[in-house]
Parts: structure tokens; C-alpha cells; sequence
């Protein structure tokens, strides 16, 4: 802000003072063009850049150094949920997200500078009011965050005073967030989650990030008239057919287009009532972001039967296919796969299973067409029978890492089966009740590890190295300048791996187990890597039958630096 | 000469439907939503359509000849389009006996209800058990408790049997005037309408039905404080039960006939009389089946029952109605 020049005027000195006296509201208001292009220090939204790829020029630490980190702070954040959010940065402040609350601390001591805590609506669903994905976004001298119970709040940057809020969740039926919104061209676009709380039929909106007016929606569950309700026989099953957005999706500003993963319909038991491919559950979904209308869909599993939600959180990345440079999304399918789509067209591009052994999604045609086993369906006379499911999350919602200047993808995953048995729901169901009739029981030895972190081309399908242990892996990733990647875990480890080797450079054991995700940002030049630890809630982290049970606690937060 | 300005009237209204459905070319079939009942069909013109649960979906019609005149199915010329909300894969066409072509949604065939008579009305909902509004997705418009449709827990709606009639709501005098004056003839509209007498059309009010206020009790007679015999209640229970209850009613809450529970329009007893003496508006006279004492005592039963108090209707006044 400060100018040099070398002619003193009163002008200038005046300039001068304004400049001064702005500087200080300005210092939160930022902008949508550092949102495109974030100062290096930042950690401003979920992925740190608009493309979700966790990625931070920072090299201070790096794969010489790491070994030398020491915890700079912690805190604890009194709060217990399933933690599996991402704090954010923004010029020295961080951000965290809770159902309930936000909190502003001083990224470099822990301080608290302000918190913000909503009283939940009283038919706010357990899966909503026990976990919280995603971030807050901050812009414009505002931080937006989905509360549990469907509203989205904006919250003056500097205070936490509550500027406005929307209710968009229908809470009379549990519909509210279970993640935080993403920002797309001054928009604040969110993804209700209701399926498997009550039932209420999925959405994707966008907001005006100035009023919180609802400025468009996508029916991920298309309404009477819409393109894809023909797919669901009989019709009324669209009425009450699931297709959450549990993660937040991503934005492409260059091809200005909003993509999401959709959850599984409900209920989970298909039979005779739930007939068709079910669009657009079970699908990626992108959409125009100046209208919400839908420019393609990629639907992993039709007529899903098994509880597969694709809600990964996709990476967008030019990535060289056959000499051309892509447009990309690099998605990871829960089913296994990891799969390329032209971030514009949907064009099917590259796909490569990871999973050692499918039972239900059993590979894909050349055109992109999934291919499954029918045979792993119930029919109408099997209710309460059990199918062996392998994977049944080969990934959830932890989000993987793309260093764009190597072209090497870095996705945490879970090699596991689960016995499945799938019933009708009670004659005597009624929305806004769990409508699931559903057991699951994992088979935590079926491979010869859980959890794993793998670093691959997402082209070629090349995997450079692959790390493993005996847990499943839920916490999401970090990659850096540094040659490092950074991933904690439910063994209450939290380690930096050399992004080149894998080699684990340095690991800290925390108080608990970890299934947030790390970032890393620098406050007067000097850089950090931040972990949540801890939470307890509904999720069941599976574990080998030879490890250790896993340690749950209140949510804390460990910061680590190098040595002054 | 009155009568020459309602001609010219109806001419003009004709015209300007013709005009209007040249303008718009194809029929179609629109969603409206109601205040308690959520989204439902209509017609391009707002009328309410209704499924017969008596029907078999995906089959033929079973409603003709009387029921037909109170129900008019909706037939049509051409094509049919599908408006906003509305799933054009849903919308198809069954055969009639007369070679008619009737709109269907999701198999299930479309009626008018005959006393439907302006846009909002849905005075058929829930009538017999069996009558109901469309919605959307092609189901049978169930009626919703208010605790949830106030969003209570769970917007589920209330099993089928349990249809509630007090949730039919009407519109007031000054729209059915001017549905009246609109033509009924072929294009779709129901050919019953025609014998349509709005001024018999009892009508009650949302809200209003539970707690009737004196000031309410407006009719030529007003209300009425004296002692009624128990007798004549008696009498006119019994009579009411073998007579008026299959279509207003077991307590008057109405069906295929309109509610009489908290019906202001009771006050008014000599329409009461005329109306049970002679009927009308699809409802039979009974002036050949009952005698005074009985009509009587029904009408007194009506009129003091359910919310009512409207006082006591002598047999001198009904041989005088006669």
C-alpha cells in the first residue's frame, strides 16, 4: 500500500493517508481476482485455488527442512464432530468451520479473534449437525459459511457479525449442509444434503454473494418437466429421490462451469418402486454458471442400489491427451476408479481402475458407458439378502492434490469390501425419516491394507509410488513447492511424504484420530502447516483386525513451523 | 332486455376464447399450486383436473353417463402439450365409448369436477374417497395434516383414507360470477356446467368452518337463541343419516356434496328448504320422499349441528315452502 515517490506534495501525503486509513477494512476484503490467483501466503478457499487442486507455491519448508518441524501452536476448538473440513487462510487470519460456528483465529499464534455460533433449528438431521466438510469462503469482506441446518450465513470478515442469511435447506424434512460453498464469479454456490436424512430430493444453488438471493437452481433429482425425470419409474420416486451434494464441487472460471458430484438415490433399496437410471443421482453434474443449466452429466451408476456417492470433490488441470491439451476434470470415482473428463463437454477422455478387485462397477465401454454387474442388484424377492461390495468407498470426501508443474495427482484412497444387505424401507416411512433399510458390515481384511495415499498420472495411470496402512484413509491431502505432500490419518498420524519417492521425511503422532484436511500458508514470511485433530461422530473409520482402535476426542487444532 | 346483454355477453366471452385458442395452438396441461395441497394439474385455463380412483390406471375410463355430467372428462382435438412443471412423458390419451380422445397423466384418465367453476377451485378434492387432484408426478393429491403443512415434522402426507374434507377450501361469490357468465360449450369445457345454479352452490370458507361467529350467521334469519327440542334433533339425525350423509357427510363435513359444518350459508332458510324440497345443483329433491315434519326436522338438524346455530325450522314453515 505504501508508495515511494521522490516528489512530496500535499497531494501525495493526502493519497497517502487515505491509502492508510483504508488499508485496514480492505485488508478482508478480497477480491474475486485474488480468489483466480491467490497471493502465494493464502490458503483462501477449500482448495486453495478456485481448481481444488491444494497446491501451494510455498517451498520454505521443503523435503531438506521438514524433519526440523516443530509445533508453533495449538488449540483446542471445543467443539466435537466428525472433522472433516479444512481450515482457511486469509492475510493472517484463519477460518474454521463448524455446524454451528465459525471461528477467526490468528494463523500465526491461535489467537481468537472472533467466533460465531448459530443456534441449530431443532430438526437439524445428525448428518448434518455432526460433521462438517469444506470451508468457509471468504471474499469480499465477507466469510460465507453453510450452517447444518440449510442456511447460508454471510458474516462480516473482521466482526463475525451476521450480515444476512437464506434459509435453503427444506429443514422441516433434516435437508441442510453437511459442507461448506464454493465461490464461482461472485456467486456463493452450495449443495444441500437431505437423502439419507429424510429423503428430500438434491439440489445444487447459487447465491448472490451481495443479498444472499437464490440466483439459480439445478435439480440434481429433475422436477416434473425437467430433462431426466423420465428416467424415474414410477415417477413418484423422484419426488423423495435423494442425490445430495455432501462435498463441495468445483468452479472452472475459464470454461465458466460449476461442476458437482450427486449422491445415491433413495432409498437404497431400488426393487420395483425406484425403477430407471435415476438421473442425476450417482453422477458428476456440471452446470452453466451464469444460468445453472445443465451442460453434461456423467452418471457413474445407474439406478444405484449400493449407497455409491459420487461427491468427490473433482480437480480441474490442463493435462496433454494425445498431443492436445485438455481442459480437465480429474475425478475419483467412490467405485475405484480414477477417471479424466473434458471440464467443458463432459468428453469421456481417460479412466483407470485402482481398486484391486471390483464387485459391483466392473470397468467402463470406450464411449464412457459404466459397466455393471446386474447381478449384484436385489430383486424384487431378495430383500435381506447380503452381496459382497468391493470397494464401497474406495474414496468419500477427502480431496486429493494435483501439483500441476509435474503432473502428478495425489489421491488418498481405501482398498475395502463391505457385506451389503439392502431392504425396502418401512411401509410406514414418511419423509423427513431415515429412509433406509440398509446393513453394512466391513470386511477390514479382505486386501492387504486398508488406507493408502497414491501419487499417479491421472493420464497415463502410471503410479509413481504408493503408500499404505491399516486403517482407511479419510483425511485429505496437501501437496507444496517444497517437493512435499502432506496427508494425516486415523493412526493419529501426521506426516509429509517426498512427493518425488513417497518416502515419509518426518511424522508427529497428534492426541487423536485425524480425517480433516492440512493446509499451509506463511504470515510475514514465515510458513505453517495446519491439521484439525480429533472430532467423534456417526462416520466408522474401519480398521484392520491388527491395529489399534482408533482415539476420538474433542476437535483441536496443531500448527507446525521451522525453527526461527 | 337483461337477458340480451348476458347473450351478448356470452358471445363476446366466446369470441375471445376462440381467439384465444388460436393464439395457442395446442391444449395443455399446467401445474397451479394450492396454499395446503402443494402442486396439482389443471387445465391451460386453470381448471383443476382430478384422477378417479375407481379407474385403473393405464385403462379405460369407468365414468360415464351421471357420473360423467358431475366429472366431465377432459376430451380434447389434436395434440396435448405439457406446461411448466408438468412432465410431457407422462401426459397420453385413452379412447371413450363415443370415440372421444381423453387426456391422460400417467395413465391415470383427467375430469373436470362439474362445480368447479373458476380457476382455484378444487371443490371435488377427496369427494367419496375416490376423487382427487393430480400432481405432478402423476399421483393422487393426498391431503396434508396442518400441523405439517405448517412444516411440522415429516411433510408427509396423511394416509388416503384418512381425507379430510375440511381442507376443502372455496373461493368467493365474486369469481364464480364471472365464471358463470363464461360459455360452456365443446372445446374441453364440461358440458354439465351448463346446468350449473352457482347461487345453490353452498360454499364455505377456509378457517372458518371450526368456529363460526355470530356475526357470520348473516342469513335472512340470523341466529336464533331458542330452546330446540331434542326430539326433532333426534328425528332429524335419523333422517339426515338415511338421506343427505352419503354425500355431505356422516358430520356434515361434506364429500361429494358440499360441507354443511360451519356453512354460514345455512342461515338462509328458506334456501335451506327450497334447496332440500326441490334440489338442484346435482343434488336430488327429496319433497317426494319426505314429508314436512321430517324435512323439518332435518333441516333443523342441519342447521343447529356441527357449528350451526340457526335455530328452530317448523313443518308449517316447510308446508309453506312447498
Amino acid at each position: 500500500m505504501v508508495r515511494t515517490t521522490s516528489k512530496i506534495s500535499l497531494r501525495g501525503l493526502l493519497a497517502a493517508l487515505v491509502c492508510l486509513a483504508l488499508a485496514a477494512p480492505l485488508a478482508l476484503a478480497q477480491t474475486a481476482d485474488e480468489l483466480l490467483d491467490p497471493d502465494p501466503a493464502d490458503w483462501p478457499t477449500y482448495g486453495r485455488t478456485l481448481d481444488m487442486a491444494r497446491f501451494s507455491p510455498l517451498d520454505e519448508i521443503n523435503r531438506d527442512n521438514v524433519d526440523n518441524l516443530r509445533l508453533a501452536w495449538s488449540r483446542g476448538l471445543q467443539f466435537v464432530i466428525d472433522a472433516q473440513f479444512s481450515p482457511v487462510v486469509y492475510d493472517g487470519v484463519m477460518y474454521i468451520n463448524a455446524p454451528d460456528q465459525v471461528q477467526a483465529l490468528d494463523a500465526a499464534t491461535g489467537e481468537l479473534l472472533w467466533d460465531y455460533e448459530a443456534e441449530l433449528h431443532e430438526n437439524t438431521h445428525f448428518l448434518t449437525s455432526s460433521r462438517s466438510r469444506g470451508s468457509v469462503v471468504v471474499f469480499d469482506g465477507m466469510v460465507f459459511h453453510a450452517l447444518g441446518d440449510g442456511r447460508l450465513v454471510a458474516l462480516d470478515a473482521q466482526s463475525g457479525e451476521e450480515l444476512w442469511s437464506t434459509p435453503v435447506g427444506q429443514i422441516e424434512v433434516g435437508e441442510g449442509f453437511s459442507s461448506g460453498p464454493i465461490f464461482a464469479d461472485g456467486k456463493i454456490i452450495v449443495g444441500p444434503s437431505g437423502a439419507d436424512a429424510g429423503g428430500a430430493p438434491g439440489r445444487v444453488l447459487a447465491l448472490d454473494s451481495e443479498n444472499g438471493e437464490i440466483l439459480w437452481t439445478f435439480n440434481t433429482v429433475p422436477r416434473p418437466g425437467e430433462p431426466g425425470f423420465e428416467t424415474w419409474d414410477p415417477p413418484s420416486a423422484a419426488e423423495w429421490g435423494g442425490g445430495s451434494s455432501w462435498v463441495p464441487g468445483v468452479y472452472d472460471p475459464e470454461t465458466r462451469t460449476v461442476i458437482y458430484g450427486v449422491g445415491q438415490p433413495i432409498p437404497w433399496w431400488a426393487g420395483e418402486q425406484r425403477q430407471g437410471d435415476n438421473l442425476y443421482t450417482s453422477s458428476y453434474v456440471a452446470m452453466d454458471v451464469d444460468t445453472g443449466e445443465l451442460k453434461w452429466y456423467h452418471q457413474v451408476i445407474p439406478q444405484d442400489e449400493w449407497d455409491y456417492d459420487l461427491i468427490n470433490t473433482p480437480i480441474i488441470a490442463d493435462l496433454e491427451i494425445d498431443g492436445e491439451t485438455r481442459r480437465s476434470a480429474i475425478i475419483a470415482t467412490v467405485t475405484g476408479f480414477v477417471i479424466v473428463l473434458d471440464a467443458d463437454t463432459g468428453e469421456f477422455l481417460a479412466h483407470h481402475q485402482m481398486h484391486p478387485d471390483n464387485t459391483v462397477h466392473l470397468g467402463y465401454e470406450d464411449d464412457g458407458t459404466p459397466i455393471i454387474d446386474d447381478d449384484m442388484r436385489w430383486a424384487a424377492d431378495e430383500a435381506g439378502e447380503s452381496r459382497t461390495v468391493c470397494p464401497l468407498r474406495w474414496v468419500d470426501f477427502e480431496p486429493a492434490a494435483f501439483n500441476a508443474d509435474t503432473g502428478v495427482y495425489f489421491r488418498p484412497n481405501t482398498h475395502e469390501c463391505y457385506e451389503m444387505t439392502n431392504a425396502p424401507q418401512p411401509d410406514d416411512w414418511v419423509p423427513g425419516e431415515d429412509p433406509n433399510n440398509a446393513q453394512l458390515e466391513v470386511l477390514p481384511d479382505s486386501f492387504d491394507r486398508l488406507g493408502g495415499l497414491t501419487a499417479m498420472d491421472p493420464v497415463s495411470g502410471d503410479v509413481l509410488w504408493e503408500w499404505t496402512f491399516g486403517y482407511s484413509q479419510r483425511s485429505g491431502v496437501v501437496a507444496t513447492a517444497g517437493d512435499l505432500v502432506f496427508m494425516g490419518s486415523p493412526d493419529r498420524g501426521f506426516r509429509a511424504f517426498d512427493a518425488e519417492t513417497g518416502d515419509v521425511l518426518w511424522q508427529q503422532r497428534l492426541t487423536a484420530y485425524i480425517q480433516a484436511n492440512p493446509i499451509t500458508y506463511s504470515v510475514d514470511g514465515k510458513q505453517y502447516v495446519a491439521i484439525p485433530v480429533g472430532g467423534e461422530g456417526p462416520l466408522v473409520i474401519a480398521r484392520q483386525s491388527d491395529q489399534p482402535p482408533i482415539v476420538t476426542s474433542d476437535v483441536s487444532i496443531f500448527v507446525f513451523a521451522l525453527p526461527d | 332486455m337483461r337477458r340480451f346483454y348476458v347473450l351478448l355477453f356470452v358471445a363476446v366471452g366466446m369470441g375471445m376464447l376462440l381467439a384465444a385458442a388460436q393464439e395457442t395452438d395446442t391444449p395443455s396441461i399446467e401445474a397451479a399450486e394450492h396454499d395446503q395441497l402443494g402442486k396439482y394439474l389443471t387445465d391451460s385455463e386453470g381448471r383443476a383436473l382430478y384422477l378417479f380412483r375407481n379407474d385403473e390406471r393405464g385403462g379405460p375410463s369407468t365414468c360415464y353417463d351421471g357420473c360423467a355430467e358431475n366429472w366431465p372428462p377432459v376430451v380434447f382435438e389434436g395434440s396435448l402439450r405439457a406446461g411448466e412443471g408438468v412432465a410431457e412423458s407422462l401426459l397420453g390419451t385413452v379412447e371413450r365409448d363415443d370415440g372421444s380422445l381423453q387426456a391422460t397423466y400417467y395413465g391415470w384418465p383427467l375430469y373436470y369436477f362439474a362445480r368447479d367453476e373458476a380457476p382455484g377451485d378444487t371443490n371435488g378434492q377427496g369427494a367419496g374417497d375416490v376423487w382427487f387432484l393430480v400432481s405432478p408426478y402423476g399421483e393422487a393429491v393426498e391431503p396434508r395434516d396442518e400441523a405439517t403443512a405448517a412444516g411440522d415434522e415429516g411433510g408427509k402426507p396423511a394416509a388416503a383414507e384418512g381425507v379430510d374434507t375440511e381442507d376443502v377450501t372455496q373461493d368467493e361469490g365474486a369469481e364464480r360470477d364471472e365464471a358463470a357468465a363464461e360459455p360452456d360449450d365443446e372445446g374441453g369445457k364440461p358440458a354439465a356446467a351448463k346446468g350449473v345454479d352457482t347461487e345453490d352452490v353452498t360454499q364455505d370458507e377456509a378457517g372458518e368452518k371450526a368456529e363460526p361467529t355470530e356475526e357470520e350467521g348473516d342469513g335472512a334469519d340470523g341466529a336464533e337463541t331458542e330452546e330446540i327440542p331434542s326430539d326433532v334433533m333426534a328425528q332429524g339425525q335419523s333422517v339426515y343419516r338415511a338421506n343427505c350423509a352419503t354425500c355431505h357427510g356422516a358430520e356434515g363435513g361434506g364429500g361429494s356434496g358440499p360441507a354443511l359444518a360451519g356453512n354460514s350459508r345455512l342461515g338462509n332458510e328458506s334456501r335451506v328448504l327450497n334447496q332440500i324440497l326441490n334440489g338442484g345443483s346435482f343434488m336430488p329433491p327429496f319433497g317426494g320422499q319426505l314429508s314436512d315434519e321430517e324435512v323439518a326436522a332435518v333441516a333443523t338438524h342441519i342447521r343447529n349441528s356441527w357449528g350451526n346455530d340457526f335455530g328452530l325450522t317448523t313443518a308449517e314453515e316447510v308446508s309453506e315452502a312447498r
